[in-house]
């Protein structure tokens, strides 16, 4: 196997990994944010009163993060042998502060080993003997040992330096960053480009980096705004067909509820020109958000974050801005584009 | 012609189940029979019966994740692609799978 296919292969196991792990960190991440942000900060130390134990409740889901991720993305490479190893590994990386590259780290050990004592030749009568004890307890242990006395420390470090520097990050280089994970939040519009910005986006939420995870969540909703602001800004109705209208409302409705996929059957009419134009006002809007220091701390999506934010005038200029920007870019190359088949059109 | 074809990508919402409209009326459109799994968010949905994986021609992979029972398909021919080039151009996606077979 050469380098390339493995590359394709290891991401291929993370977004396994990252697809069954979408739905804990949704309910753990949005029943957490809904307690603390009723029931105060006190929440976080008791479960004396309702919101208290609603927050243990969400919190409990977000430690169950880390062990997912690594249980399934060795359930992707050796199939079932793959789970215990990976959820005890991954229980022990989050435990040992590892966070989420820790989980993918001991998902990819756990996941490889046990493939790899799968493919062992044993004689028949020993063969029911590997499946049973074999692979769970060497891979466990191996991987668990490996963990803790080689690789658990150094990621755990890289982790908290990696935290550190994101919730560190001000001006320029916040908005630097939000112009990127607005780009490629928007690019593929909730393809492989998007979920990785939204990996790091959930990765950054569940570690406690506010800031980068609203730069990404924020930008969820962006596009779908941008291509329904740009059908509504087209008062002559000459630029868009009346299914492209219809699709745009749908987009938009889907965007409020926090799906960015709904802009996909848009896009698809045009790529060349929805693309770029969905691209450069979600970049815009977050980047924005980053220079300006917008923070929200809860997972929740563009629209529905607003009673959130640390400044909501400033946040919603920002949302707004970029939208607007987009909507305009997005109208003026239809604009060309129609010019360009009415020449073609008076020349035929 | 048969095909069968598993679609499956990561959240497990929308690019899934494109896919597989795609590939549906692409084969449509060539007269060629086909049944799409789905490995979403809600798990796998329409699951092709095992005779008519064994009965099929080509297999399509429409997949950003692993195949959820991949060896049920243990040695068929398969086209693996992403589940966006069968958003995109499922009937390129499905000619491929054709010409895999001759």
């Amino acid at each position: 196997m050469n380098a390339k296919q493995l590359g394709k292969d290891i991401m291929r196991h993370f977004s396994t990994g990252v697809s069954y792990m979408v739905p804990v960190v949704v309910a753990g991440g949005i029943i957490t944010s809904v307690a603390t942000i009723i029931g105060g900060q006190g929440v976080w130390t008791e479960t004396e009163t309702f919101w208290g134990v609603m927050r243990m409740i969400g919190q409990t889901g977000l430690n169950f993060v880390v062990p997912m991720i690594s249980a399934y993305v060795a359930y992707s490479i050796a199939d079932r042998p793959g789970l215990a190893p990976g959820f005890i590994t991954g229980l022990i990386a989050f435990t040992m502060g590892t966070g989420f590259l820790g989980g993918m780290v001991t998902g990819l050990c756990s996941g490889y080993l046990a493939k790899a004592l799968k493919g062992i030749n044993l004689p028949a009568r020993v063969q029911s003997l590997k499946v049973m004890f074999i692979i769970p307890i060497v891979t466990t242990l191996c991987i668990g040992l490996l963990l803790w006395y080689v690789v658990g420390t150094p990621i755990a470090w890289l982790t908290t330096s990696l935290d550190a520097w994101l919730n560190s990050l001000q001006g320029a280089a916040a908005g630097a960053m939000g112009a990127i994970l607005g780009a490629m939040m928007a690019f593929d519009m909730g393809g492989p480009v998007n979920k990785i910005a939204n990996t790091f986006g959930n990765a950054a939420f569940v570690e406690g980096a506010y800031q980068s995870s609203t730069l990404v969540l924020m930008a969820i909703s962006i596009p779908p705004t941008i291509v329904f602001l740009a059908t509504l800004l087209d008062r002559k109705k000459k630029l868009y067909s009346d299914a492209e209208r219809e699709t745009s409302v749908t987009a938009m409705i889907m965007g409020l509820c926090g799906i960015t996929e709904g802009t996909i059957p848009f896009a698809l009419g045009d790529p060349l020109r929805v693309i770029p134009s969905i691209v450069v006002g979600t970049s815009l809007s977050c980047a924005l958000a980053g220079i300006f220091g917008i923070v929200y701390p809860v997972l929740l999506t563009t629209y529905m974050a607003i009673p959130f934010a640390n400044n909501i005038p400033v946040y919603l200029v920002c949302v707004a801005v970029g939208s607007l920007v987009g909507a305009l870019m997005l109208n003026a190359l239809r604009t060309l584009k129609l010019k360009k088949q009415e020449a073609a059109e008076a020349t035929e | 012609m048969k095909v069968v074809a598993v679609t499956a990508c990561i959240s497990g919402i929308a690019h899934t189940y494109m896919a597989k409209s795609g590939i549906e009326n692409a084969c449509k459109a060539i007269g060629a029979s086909c049944h799409v799994e789905t490995q979403g968010a809600m798990g796998i949905e329409d699951r092709i019966p095992q005779d008519e994986i064994d009965a099929a021609d080509v297999v399509i992979f429409a997949v950003d994740t692993t195949v959820t029972e991949r060896d049920r398909f243990e040695g068929k021919k398969v086209l693996e692609v992403g589940t966006s080039e069968c958003v995109k151009d499922a009937a390129g996606v499905v000619a491929r799978a054709i010409e895999l077979v001759g």
